[in-house]
């Protein structure tokens, strides 16, 4: 029976002697992975490109609007960079049996979490900001017909 | 005089090298805002969870309540409530199963590093790839659905003289 250990336990250090090893499971749970990172980044791609296009559209109309999908372009482009990293060094690293791409590819993966992460907190802090503005303004503003005004 | 069984070397399935004390760092570091992500998802689901059952309050007061104003809800009205309350189950559904798969891996890789188990290592990137095929099938789907509302919006304005 294995050892039933919570998060917040011992330190990361290894227990025992014993090496992992890379097997031909773990390699194959990789490549799918790296499948659906291919999808993700192609995606991301088109996406980056339509928002690009309708950024410089944007761009003369309301200048506002245009920088924000600029943004927004920039950040799905750098995802979908990290995502095709990912995935195209892990491909290379399982052809070539390489450490030091392995190594590269898991980084990127690492960057992709951060990054959408990041993205994540900020969309949540942006959405709570205006709700709570929305709720603020919604009650400090004096209602149009009150029981004062009836009388 | 005895002669030698021949040898011959088979390929034993396994990769020949091995992950760096670095890339181990990496996985941890995954797995940390692997976790994030789970619980983010959770609570994602769980405010759909909450929007679904105000959409059913809504309807069956609509329903049952005013039968006046059931009788002037037109069937493309129901339908396309129908259609987004069948979308916030789907979410539910994708972002509850996704998010398990990430909340497995981040509790399986520490464990797996620290035991040098390696069944354990083995499930948890399992976990990730049952995650990314979550997320991504769930794109598909969403995709698929804004098309399709896209089509028939465009459909309608065509098909509308007033429009």
């Amino acid at each position: 029976m294995q050892p039933h250990y919570s998060l917040l336990d011992e330190p990361l250090e290894p227990a025992t002697e014993k090496t992992l090893e890379l097997t031909e499971d773990v390699a194959t749970h990789w490549v799918s992975t790296a499948g659906w990172a291919y999808f993700f980044a192609l995606l991301l791609f088109v996406g980056g490109g339509l928002t690009l296009f309708l950024g410089v559209f944007w761009l003369i109309a309301e200048p506002m609007a245009g920088i924000l999908m600029m943004g927004s372009t920039i950040v799905q482009c750098l995802l979908g960079g990290y995502l095709w990293r990912f995935q195209s060094k892990m491909k290379k690293a399982l052809y070539d049996e390489s450490d030091v791409l392995l190594e590269d590819s898991f980084r990127a993966l690492r960057n992709v979490y951060i990054i959408a992460g990041v993205i994540c907190i900020s969309f949540t802090l942006v959405v709570f900001a205006t709700v709570t503005h929305l709720v603020v303004d919604a009650l400090l503003t004096p209602a149009a017909i009150s029981p004062e005004t009836i009388d | 005089m005895e002669t030698q069984p021949i040898i011959v070397p088979e390929y034993s399935g396994k990769p020949k090298f091995q992950q760096t004390a670095l890339t181990e760092n990496h996985w941890l570091t995954t797995a940390r805002w692997a976790m994030f992500f789970a619980i983010y998802g959770f609570l994602t689901a769980g405010i759909n969870v909450l929007l679904l059952f105000y959409f059913l309050y809504t309807i069956i007061n609509v329903l049952v309540v005013s039968p006046y104003l059931s009788a002037m809800i037109s069937t493309p009205v129901m339908f396309a409530i129908g259609f987004m309350m069948t979308l916030i189950a789907v979410s539910i559904v994708f972002l509850s199963l996704g998010s398990r798969h990430h909340l497995q891996f981040s509790r399986k890789i520490p464990h797996a590093l620290r035991l040098r188990d390696q069944d354990l290592l083995t499930e948890a990137w399992k976990n990730m790839k049952g995650a990314w095929k979550m997320f991504g099938i769930y794109t598909l789907v969403m995709l698929v659905c804004n098309l399709f509302v896209l089509v028939l919006l465009d459909h309608t304005v065509r098909s509308n003289p007033y429009l």
